[in-house]
């Protein structure tokens, strides 16, 4: 074979695609074990709250209001990671930089309200089943928003290097992929658990 | 040229097939997919062998009704327990990952698996938590046991056992959907990549459910226990896997290695190639059984009401698409020559096809009639449903032995001369086969017929305040001439296992090595030089058919035609 030609082969048979599918993948699994939550916590409330008893306990104050403000503070980021990817795949850096840093300062926002929120509620664990549920639920959405900050971070970072344009920002798009699931991880738990109850 | 994908693409020219490097610090270091693939197998293989042996433990225990012979109460429900959890997810699924790990990228054209890296670090993860799990039961953790400690541990060494199989998972799903050759659509790649590609898409979006179930699970047992009330209460949370219709899911790549080699004996084309996609995807979907298990159903034991009936029609659905796959791909390899047939892989295929056709069958079967009774429109079993009765089991055995075990000698006897440039022996190697088929049957036999007529719950001696209600209710029915059957269908099964085995060492330790294609199969995989060289290869074959080897033989037989 024609040296030439064997030094092309390999990046050929490479998708593109490939770390946005895998992403999505993953995104699928982290989607059903929120399902999975969510299915319990339900089932678990038909099953042992009866009519007029008091699922959620007395003691425990949901402030409504900040995590409402959260959730719209958690959109916003949403709306400013995918300014990001659109500047990237047209190679517009400045754009870029500032949409990924408008991201992340409302997404510490948004952790920020969400946390400050949990420690108002009077959540203890272990007194009862709600507050196991919800801690459980909450617990492993919090997990998920710092995992969706750590990947951003560092497709971020990839991306000073000059990683943009069409093909480039196929890692950024994975990342923002990844934190628009969390945005609607968050909106789903928070109104299951908090919301609704 | 994204730089995303640098990870997964090593430049073609600086490939020329280094020599693997034999240390512990060259396994570590290793992002070759075929050392990866090979790995995972052959530790799988190794947890496979505990599996039987603690299964023939558990299996002897029954065969006394009221005594314990080798163990105490709450052993009995740990060794249960940790029986089902090596034959599944010890050795089951990881196998047949490694296997797609080691053969997807050479069955649709590519160099490498996608994050190669990810699949090493995903390998050593289970291994890791496969063997901390095993330290969690030796301390008296796992469903049953008695240390708080032991118990956590085993709940996070689980999670991280579902965690490293869902992430090869993933890379398998990518690599099958990403890499494939420019020409080579996703309809046309060889089956066992589509099976794989199916089961891999299904895992993902199943055992995360299982990781809900842990999540509580451990949030319960650190505090306060208001939930399960206790480690007993564990394993009503995670049993849903090791059942109907969740362990169907595990069978699927079995059901692509019969679609692989029984064409490959006749060597002949699958017709419908789009049916038999369509039937594998849909008995992969009937394997979704996150819904069935106790948090979902609220307690309801799945044998009655909507969601009995659902359970019917999923199994029925699986029923009536596993013939679908056994009727396209046994048709095709019935044409084979007698001889091809009889060949160790031959009968393996065979075996499984017609195991996987019987553990579909009683699984309906059992929802079906536990349906009809709980209506009451007929008294057929004693007391307790089928679904918690021995009957429960025999699927079990069917699709754990009949689809994994005999699914992977299967793909050992089929692919060895690909991973290991050698043949298994052909005696030991038809001994296994036949005996693995045999001694299966012999198992669904006695457990059904233990199920149906004396009402034997799976669970004998798993729950320490019941044991004595369920000896006295067994007492003199001959429950335990029928586990005594089951023992020695496991005997049978066992011995398969080490023929197998034998059979296998015995053709590694033979000097001269068959061709690259000695089946004269029709995968691109048998193009390459068997076994292939490690590293990526310099030249990479442009694929539009996962049955090039064919479509080559017709073209000159067009041409010679045509001259």
């Amino acid at each position: 074979m024609d040296p030439e030609l064997a030094l092309e082969t390999g990046p050929l048979k490479t998708g593109p695609r490939t770390q946005v599918t895998a992403t999505a993948l993953a995104i699928g699994g982290f989607a059903m074990v929120i399902a999975g939550l969510l299915g319990f916590y339900v089932s678990r409330r038909n099953l042992v709250a009866s009519p007029g008893s008091n699922w959620v306990p007395d003691e425990v104050t949901i402030p409504n209001a900040q995590l409402v403000m959260a959730m719209l503070t958690a959109l916003m980021s949403s709306l400013t990671a995918q300014w990001s990817v659109w500047a990237s795949r047209r190679n517009y850096q400045a754009h870029t930089y500032v949409g990924l840093v408008v991201t992340f300062l409302l997404g510490a926002a948004y952790l920020n309200m969400l946390m400050f929120s949990l420690n108002t509620m009077n959540i203890v664990i272990g007194q009862g089943e709600w507050q196991n549920l919800a801690f459980t639920a909450t617990g492993y959405l919090i997990a998920l928003i710092i995992g969706s900050f750590i990947y951003l971070g560092l497709m971020a970072f990839r991306s000073l290097g000059g990683d943009l344009g069409p093909d480039g920002s196929a890692p950024l798009e994975s990342a923002v992929l990844f934190w628009h699931f969390t945005v609607i991880a968050y909106a789903a738990i928070i109104y299951v658990v908090y919301i609704v109850k | 040229m994204s730089t995303s994908s640098t990870e997964t693409t090593v430049p073609a020219a600086s490939t020329a097939a280094p020599p693997e490097d034999p240390s512990l610090i060259g396994l570590l270091r290793t992002t070759d997919h075929k050392r990866i693939g090979r790995m995972f197998m052959v530790t799988a293989m190794f947890f496979g062998l505990l599996g039987v042996v603690l299964d023939l433990v558990v299996r002897t225990e029954l065969t006394n009704e009221t005594d314990r012979v080798l163990l105490g109460v709450g052993s009995f429900g740990q060794m249960f327990a940790l029986s089902h959890e090596m034959l599944v997810l010890l050795f089951g699924v990881p196998f047949f990952l490694g296997a797609a790990i080691y053969l997807i990228p050479l069955q649709v054209g590519a160099g490498n698996c996608v994050f190669p890296r990810g699949a090493a670090g995903a390998f050593w993860t289970w291994s890791l938590s496969s063997l901390i799990l095993l330290g969690a039961y030796a301390g008296d953790g796992g469903p049953y046991g008695a240390n708080g400690d032991s118990v956590d541990l085993y709940v996070v060494a689980l999670g991280a056992v579902l965690v490293s199989l869902l992430w090869a998972a993933v890379i398998v799903a990518t690599t099958a959907f990403t890499l494939r050759s420019p020409g080579l659509f996703l309809d046309s790649v060889p089956p066992f990549t589509w099976a794989s590609m199916v089961t891999a898409v299904i895992l993902v979006v199943s055992l995360p459910v299982m990781i809900a179930n842990l999540l509580f699970s451990y949030v319960d047992l650190r505090y306060g226990e208001i939930y399960l009330q206790g480690a007993g209460g564990l394993w009503a949370q995670l049993d849903w896997l090791y059942r109907a219709p969740q362990i169907f899911l595990f069978a699927v790549p079995a059901l692509g290695v019969v679609a692989e080699v029984l064409p490959s004996l006749a060597h002949r084309h699958i017709r419908h190639r789009r049916m038999l996609n369509a039937a594998i995807g849909s008995f992969a979907l009937f394997g979704f059984g996150a819904w069935a298990q106790v948090n979902i159903t609220q307690g309801e034991q799945l044998t009655d009401g909507a969601s009995g009936l659902l359970l019917v029609l999923f199994l029925a659905g699986a029923l009536v698409t596993v013939l679908a796959v056994l009727g396209l791909t046994v048709g095709v390899g019935s044409t084979a020559r007698p001889s091809a047939l009889l060949s160790p892989s031959g009968l393996a295929a065979l075996g499984v096809a017609l195991l996987a056709m019987v553990g579909s069958a009683v699984a309906f079967l059992g929802a079906l009639l536990d349906w009809i009774e709980s209506n009451g429109w007929l008294d057929i079993s004693p007391d307790a449903p089928l679904r918690l009765t021995t009957w429960n089991y025999s699927v079990f055995a069917a699709f754990a032995y009949g689809t994994l075990v005999l699914g992977a000698m299967a793909a050992v006897m089929w692919w060895t001369p690909k991973v290991w440039g050698r043949e298994v022996r052909s005696v030991p190697g038809r001994m296994a086969a036949i005996g693995t088929t045999l001694g299966v049957l012999t198992m669904i036999v006695g457990a059904a017929l233990s199920g149906i007529l004396t009402g034997q719950p799976d669970f004998t001696f798993s729950d320490p305040d019941f044991t004595d209600v369920y000896g006295s209710l067994l007492q003199g029915n001959g429950a335990d001439i029928y586990s005594a059957v089951v023992l020695v269908g496991l005997l049978v099964v066992a011995f398969s296992v080490v023929m197998a085995g034998l059979g296998l060492f015995q053709g590694l330790a033979v000097r001269e090595r068959p061709g690259p294609n000695p089946w004269n199969a029709v995968s691109p995989e048998w193009e390459l030089p068997s076994p292939p060289p490690p590293g990526v290869p310099a030249e990479l074959p442009e694929l539009n058919s996962g049955t090039p080897i064919l479509d080559e033989e017709s073209d000159t037989k067009a041409l010679e035609v045509s001259a």
